[in-house]
């Protein structure tokens, strides 16, 4: 075993976090919000999703940054390069690509008045074009939306000019994970939650493990390692610039449910597919602000899973949920993905409700501060990375 | 026999094939609106088939299953769907979740 079940170890290791209480007021601020979309959501790297959405040239989706009131349409271009435009029609704003994915025949046009834009962006037909004025097509494609990718996800920057690249952003994330096999697992289900709850208190919420012996007592209370007392200790937390990483792993006296227990009991397992660039058996990565990648081991293979925490206002958000898998190489591997599928959306059905719930009280006023352990250090750097962008107290 | 339900060594587990549904949503729908006992009932059923089921389906091709073959997997997959609730919350009141049709499945 590589923890090491001690107290207070990550002020030990970051004493520069330190262990005062942490304000609630972002949690339901209008101001906050506001900062938030201005200092944020508009001036950071934001993921929008992956390169396999859009496998083929013409392949496109539209992503809504609501906070921003931005619609961004990546797309494919015959090319095969993947760019991100403002989804927003040069003739008179309409909105251009109206359904949220698919595939447009090399060309987008707009509904209002049937203007064709190429699939890499470039004005190409204007119906009554000699009876502009002077306008020169050239001028007039879509508004380009910096966008990058790392290992296959797509970000963008909604700033013209971003202060970073995405791999100085990513920083010692992408440095972790670089190489790690992301293309390997392929997407096997979304779900979408819409929650009356401000995206920090989603993402806070699965940000730790201290609650998973009691939210989750049932279903995962007992999957990893644990101290004497029954509580979860990490293996292990890293903060890199911005984002953070717990890891732990598994505990080995778990006793399985019967089906678990019949999928998983097999003696001819194929040799065990593990991710070189894994620190625990079960690494959460919160990449700031609302992108988590979540890789863990399922049966003898490793599978991951990505939240996008989307703000649609102050106390509304849309929890998108990613559950990747490698493909089944057998009828079992298969209903062992199914398995696992089923279990953690089900435990984070008890998490969308404890999230409504720990808004109504926070936004309810009746605290001005939470109290944070040392398990929930990575809660702590969160806020201290969003307070470092927003500067509401800073400022104060 | 082209117009079988179900491969012929699970004819039996006939009572069951209302289960064979997809996708993931039409399943979850069926769970929340079954009792306990009719769960209990489906687990009871094909629980013990599982390894012999298994060992069937490995022997069709996974993408191109025929419709019994097909209708077959499906019922597994509503096993695994309702297993939790058998097997560990064991009941249906006070479980501190979200209803499950909230988590909606993309495609
Ligand atoms: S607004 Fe798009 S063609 Fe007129
Ligand atoms: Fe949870």
């Amino acid at each position: 075993m590589k923890t090491v079940v001690r107290d207070k170890q990550w002020a030990e290791k970051y004493p520069e976090l330190g262990t005062e209480p942490v304000p609630t007021e972002p949690y339901y601020s209008d101001e906050h919000y506001a900062l938030e979309r201005e200092r944020i959501f508009k001036r950071t790297w934001i993921n929008v999703g992956r390169v396999d959405d859009i496998p083929e040239p013409g392949d496109y989706f539209v992503r809504d940054l609501a906070i921003c009131k931005v619609s961004v349409l990546i797309i494919r271009g015959s090319d095969g390069v993947v760019r991100g435009f403002h989804n927003v029609c040069s003739h008179r704003g309409n909105t251009l690509v109206l359904d949220g994915r698919g595939t447009c025949p090399g060309s987008v046009y707009c509904h209002f008045h049937n203007w064709v834009y190429s699939d890499t962006g470039e004005l190409i037909r204007v119906p009554d074009e000699e009876n502009f004025f002077e306008l020169d097509k050239r001028d007039h494609g879509l508004t380009p939306v910096n966008t990058d990718i790392w290992e296959g996800f797509v970000f963008v920057h909604l700033d013209p000019e971003p202060a970073e690249t995405l791999r100085g952003y990513l920083g010692g994330v992408a440095e972790q994970l670089d190489g790690c096999p992301f293309h390997e697992m392929r997407l096997m289900q979304t779900y979408k939650v819409e929650e009356r709850a401000n995206w920090k208190v989603a993402l806070d919420a699965q940000n730790e493990l201290y609650h998973l012996p009691f939210q989750h007592h049932l279903l995962v209370g007992d999957a990893f390692v644990k101290n004497d007392k029954g509580l979860i200790r990490f293996q292990d937390v890293n903060l890199y610039n911005y984002h953070s990483v717990w890891s732990c792993e598994n505990n080995p006296a778990r006793s399985l449910p019967p089906l678990e227990s019949m999928l998983f009991a097999v003696d001819d397992r194929a040799p065990i597919i593990r991710i070189p660039q894994m620190i625990g058996e079960f690494d959460f990565f919160v990449v700031f602000p609302n992108f988590v990648l979540l890789l863990f081991e399922v049966g003898n293979s490793t599978s991951y899973i990505s939240y996008n925490l989307w703000p649609l206002a102050v106390d509304r958000t849309i929890w998108e949920i990613r559950m990747h898998f490698r493909d089944p190489g057998s009828t079992r591997e298969r209903l062992q993905q199914e398995y696992f599928k089923c279990i953690i959306r089900d435990a984070l059905q008890e998490d969308a409700f404890a999230h409504e719930n720990i808004h109504a009280g926070l936004a309810s006023r009746a605290k001005s501060h939470v109290v944070l352990q040392d398990e929930e250090a990575p809660i702590r750097y969160f806020h201290k990375v969003l307070e470092d962008h927003c500067g509401f107290y800073r400022n104060a | 026999m082209a117009d079988a339900a179900l491969p012929e060594a699970f004819e039996d587990l006939a009572p069951w094939l209302d289960w064979a549904l997809e996708p993931e949503r039409a399943r979850t729908a069926k769970k929340v609106t079954s009792s306990m006992e009719e769960l209990r009932a489906l687990y009871d059923a094909v629980m013990p088939r599982m390894e012999e089921i298994i060992a069937y389906l490995d022997g069709v091709p996974s993408d191109d299953r025929p419709a019994p073959a097909h209708r077959l997997y499906l019922i597994t997959l509503s096993l695994v769907e309702v297993s939790n609730l058998v097997e560990i919350y064991k009941r249906r009141e006070v479980i501190e979740a979200c209803d499950p049709l909230h988590f909606d499945p993309q495609h």
